[in-house]
């Protein structure tokens, strides 16, 4: 059949599939691979003379174009002349099923372990129910150290055993287990001696990290925030600041702050008038934290940081009030 | 700690905006907490720098900080006369264990009268209340370098004598503001012949305390252990500007410079005579020297620092330099900075000082260590996206609970929370996700699948060490539906159940004792009509922490047949469902679409149709042959 033939038998095809809807069947009639009226011309084309082939190709090209073009157009305004001839309402939305969705909090940790892990960090995980030696002393936290007051401990077993206060016990429990190179997330529960209210409860979550490898230095840990903290607030252009801050398992501390996001640095109610809101605490790992879990600080050195999780989640999500967050008070 | 930028000033000549010297303190450690509120600094104290609770600790940072020069108050170092014997008070201790030091001078007819307007005014901004020149001077000179103080009226003493003990177990002191507090014996006590007028370290008494009638007086500044006043003070609950600053480690070297400038100020405004005391002071501390080699500043900040730099740097925190040989830094640590442990703690005060905004952003390299997380967490990860798949809400509930919701045996009490409502660690999590399921209700959501992957916790044995407290990783679903019954909940917690069980690739469970359930006999979970709980860390052994990677051309691909089975009320379904898929390895599954209970089934009797699918390539024939055995199909 000469090409013309082909364009005026598919003009009447199409007519007829236009009342039936049977597209999907022209469409083989044409254009299957293996039997297809086109597919057929096309595998006719290397028998032909090259100049004949010369003036076919590009008609057959285009004829094979044109039908193409014209089945998705006819099938298109098919469907929309269904919906308009039965009166279908597209628009009369019902209530969504029930989905599943994961919690806030999974959430937030899921995404930052994405991050962390593509810098090659694996997750680590510790008891909740922790003895003093994890949970203090081997973070330079001696007995009687003002710095327990920063964190009410609740006592299982007064002095020894305890809820942990931080995600830190991990870190210590696990430079006392592995060898250097590290590189550790922890996201984690702790627990603090407190009475639940909008913003604090006395279980809260934080995410934890430490690397500890020769070489490592407070250079390294900018260079994470840096990079972490553009990534979780999805934002290139976030302010940063760096400064001192003591923490007691580590030496030297740094404070990280970003740019008040809600007044821009001018200071307001969330900043406290300040400018700028702390996101984590951090520092390089404490000289006897080092040496009490046994890794020669004189060969290595490492950074840790920590961050409260559920003020994040809070913010993130716009969750008012913490005992909602874990309360089941809580739908996306 | 607040500061009052007229106070501060006295110290340190800077003429730089309040919010530019806040910015200051922030950077290097000091970060304001509060607004400046037109004359008063408040900074965050962050429990380690003793020497931060003073004016003159801030002064000497924010100095060395700005490259400015810090000026010293003045001090009166002149040695004072030689007290007769009815002026001198002697002092014993009878608790060694605590005191370190007890120094003290003796001033004789002082005029106590109001403050001048500076001094008044100072402390006022500070905080704290001006009651007359003597009590003021104590406090001042607290707040200006640290060094809690405390002046009697020994004309009000019974006996020259200030004696330092424990206190009694019924032991009671009135303190100045007139409160009755009732000691223990873990405090001390100042007496004298017997009477109790000073809680050691915390608070004054009222029966010696300095008024405008005081002529003679007995200046005290102590050094005690610090653990002991943190103790007493939170125990008493009793926190003020003394406690807050005896409950750090300070010197006994900062009590001879605090007398000095005490009395500098107590000739000047209240003049009188001047007589030594007796210095409590049995072992002298020596200060401490640390060797900086001055690499460490590379090894922990990455940057290397002029060596100029580095020493201007230390002499203006107060470090003085011993030695200085290759590179390494012999430093003697000055008297008010009993943070500094090791050379680190140096290198710490050299960036700060040098400023944090300066250390360069180099990338993290080296080759990332091997995997470490544990199989488990991917594991529960895994669960919960299979959860969220049968479309479960997921929800993290408190571990802490109320001990009276678990009356079985084994939970774990805690010894102090504040609270009798969270006193307790949970040993299920489904009250937790009831209480879920409740605030749903509240909110008109009537039906729903509420799952938690957490733990739960119990104790093996009473009284026992660390490792009989036991953490049981735990998934617990609930299924909650207001307009089912109990037992068309149970349809919908055995689907969900079984969904888990398929997405995990576990096709073939056993089942004991109506709810417990089995694979290769390990317990992975226990049914309830209305949830169920797993155990992830047996869920992932059997599993091995994998899901089949199967496609649903797949699973469709082999036929399935139908069997029809009466069976008694009692009989187990799960378990013959198991059955019949072990009795082949052509089947791949097997389960239950259906249950009847009725008229047409004898009494005690009821029918299950169970649907059994077989492996690719099974005819209809052989299918039949295999079932055969089972009954009708």
């Amino acid at each position: 059949m000469q090409l013309d033939d082909l364009r005026a038998q598919f003009l009447v095809d199409i007519e007829i599939t236009n009342k039936s809807g049977e597209y999907d069947a022209l469409y083989l009639k044409y254009l299957s691979k293996t039997h297809g009226l086109i597919t057929e011309h096309i595998k006719a084309l290397p028998r032909l003379k090259p100049e004949e082939k010369k003036a076919q190709g590009p008609k057959l090209n285009e004829l094979k174009k044109f039908i193409e073009t014209a089945i998705l157009k006819a099938r298109l305004a098919h469907t929309k002349a269904q919906i308009e001839d039965t009166g279908i309402d597209l628009t009369a939305l019902r209530q969504a099923e029930n989905v599943g969705y994961l919690h806030p909090t999974t959430q937030v940790i899921r995404e930052m372990n994405a991050f962390f892990r593509y810098y090659g960090f694996s997750v680590g995980e510790g008891p909740e129910i922790e003895t003093a030696d994890f949970n203090f002393r081997k973070l330079n936290l001696p007995e009687g150290h003002p710095a327990t007051d920063l964190q009410d401990t609740l006592f299982i077993r007064e002095p020894d055993i305890l809820l942990r206060t931080h995600t830190s016990s991990v870190e210590a429990r696990l430079l006392s287990s592995l060898k250097p190179p590290i590189r550790i997330v922890v996201p984690g529960k702790c627990y603090r001696n407190e009475t639940a209210n909008p913003s604090n409860s006395p279980f809260l979550h934080q995410y934890q990290g430490f690397v500890v490898d020769r070489g490592v230095t407070l250079q390294n840990l900018k260079w994470v925030f840096d990079r972490f903290l553009r990534y979780l607030y999805a934002d290139d252009t976030i302010e940063i600041r760096f400064r001192y801050k003591y923490y007691p398992e580590v030496s030297p501390g740094m404070g990280v702050d970003i740019k008040c996001r809600f007044c821009g640095g001018k200071g307001c109610a969330v900043c406290k008038q300040r400018g700028w809101l702390e996101v984590l605490g951090s520092g390089m790992i404490h000289y006897n934290t080092l040496k009490m879990c046994g890794i020669n600080p004189d060969d290595y050195t490492g950074f840790a940081f920590g961050m409260g999780l559920d003020r994040l989640v809070m913010a993130k999500f716009g969750i008012p009030d913490i005992r909602r967050l874990y309360g089941g008070l809580t739908y996306i | 700690m607040k500061i009052p930028l007229e106070w501060l000033k006295d110290y340190v000549a800077i003429k730089k905006s309040p919010k530019e010297i806040g910015t200051a303190f922030t950077a290097f450690g000091l970060m304001v907490d509060k607004p400046f509120d037109g004359k008063t600094f408040d900074l965050e104290h962050r429990f380690d720098r003793s020497d931060w609770l003073s004016i003159l600790g801030c002064a000497r940072d924010l100095a060395a900080y700005e490259r400015l020069e810090l000026k010293l108050p003045k001090i009166y170092t002149a040695k004072g006369k030689a007290p007769t014997d009815e002026y001198k008070v002697a002092i014993k201790v009878e608790c060694p264990e605590i005191i370190r030091r007890f120094n003290t001078r003796v001033f004789r007819n002082v005029k106590v009268g109001k403050s001048p307007e500076w001094l008044k005014t100072r402390l006022e901004d500070y905080g704290i209340p001006s009651i007359n020149n003597i009590v003021d001077i104590t406090n001042y000179v607290m707040v200006e370098l640290g060094q809690p103080m405390h002046a009697q009226d020994t004309d009000k003493f019974r006996k020259m004598e200030i004696c330092i003990r424990r206190a009694g177990d019924e032991e009671k002191i009135v303190t100045f503001l007139g409160d009755e507090v009732k000691l223990y014996p873990e405090a001390f006590v100042l007496a004298q012949d017997g009477v109790t007028t000073v809680l050691g370290g915390i608070v004054g008494g009222r029966e010696t305390g300095v008024d405008e009638q005081t002529k003679n007086i007995v200046l005290d500044a102590g050094n005690y252990d610090q653990v002991v006043i943190r103790k007493v003070s939170r125990k008493l609950k009793i926190l003020n500007e003394s406690s807050l600053r005896y409950d750090k480690y300070l010197h006994p070297d900062l009590t001879e410079y605090a007398i000095q400038r005490a009395a500098y100020l107590i000739l000047e405004l209240a003049g009188g005579d001047y007589y030594e005391n007796e210095d409590w002071y049995p072992i002298p501390q020596k200060l401490t020297s640390i060797r900086l080699s001055t690499s460490r500043i590379k090894d922990l900040g990455g940057l290397e620092l002029a060596e100029n730099e580095v020493l201007d740097i230390l002499e203006r925190l107060g470090y003085r330099l011993v030695s200085n040989v290759n590179k390494v830094l012999t430093l003697e640590v000055p008297y008010f900075r009993t943070d500094v442990e090791v050379a680190d703690d140096i290198v710490s005060d050299i960036l700060r000082i040098h400023g944090y905004a300066k250390i360069p952003i180099t990338q993290l390299l080296g080759a990332p260590p091997k995997e470490e997380t544990p199989a488990i967490y991917t594991f529960e990860d895994k669960l919960r996206d299979i959860l969220v798949k049968l479309r479960g809400h997921e929800h993290i509930t408190d571990p802490l609970v109320s001990s009276t919701e678990s009356p079985e045996g084994g939970q774990i009490i805690l010894e102090n929370s504040l609270n009798s409502e969270k006193n307790a660690l949970r040993t299920s999590i489904a009250q937790g996700l009831e209480h879920v399921a409740s605030n749903y209700y509240k909110n008109q959501m009537n039906s729903g699948v509420l799952f938690e992957i957490g733990l739960v916790y119990h104790k093996e044995s009473e009284g026992g060490d660390y490792e009989s407290y036991k953490e049981t990783r735990c998934l617990e679903c609930l299924t909650f539906d207001k307009a089912k019954t109990p037992k068309n909940l149970g349809v919908i917690t055995s689907t969900l159940f079984s969904g888990l069980l398929k997405e995990l690739g576990l096709t073939k469970p056993a089942f004991k004792n109506a709810n417990e359930v089995y694979v290769e006999n390990t317990l992975i979970a226990t049914l309830r009509y209305n949830g169920f709980t797993g155990f992830t860390a047996n869920l992932l052994q059997v599993t091995g922490g994998k899901r089949d990677a199967r496609v649903l051309f797949d699973l469709q691909s082999g036929i399935s047949l139908d069997t029809s089975l009466t069976v008694s009320q009692t009989e187990m379904a799960g378990a013959i469902c198991s059955e019949i898929a072990a009795s082949s390895d052509k089947i791949s599954e097997s389960f239950v679409v259906e249950e009847y209970t009725g008229e047409k089934v004898e009494k005690g009797k009821r029918t299950i149709l169970i649907r059994t699918y077989f492996t690719k390539g099974v005819t209809q024939k052989e299918a039949t042959k295999i079932l055969n055995k089972w009954g009708r199909s």
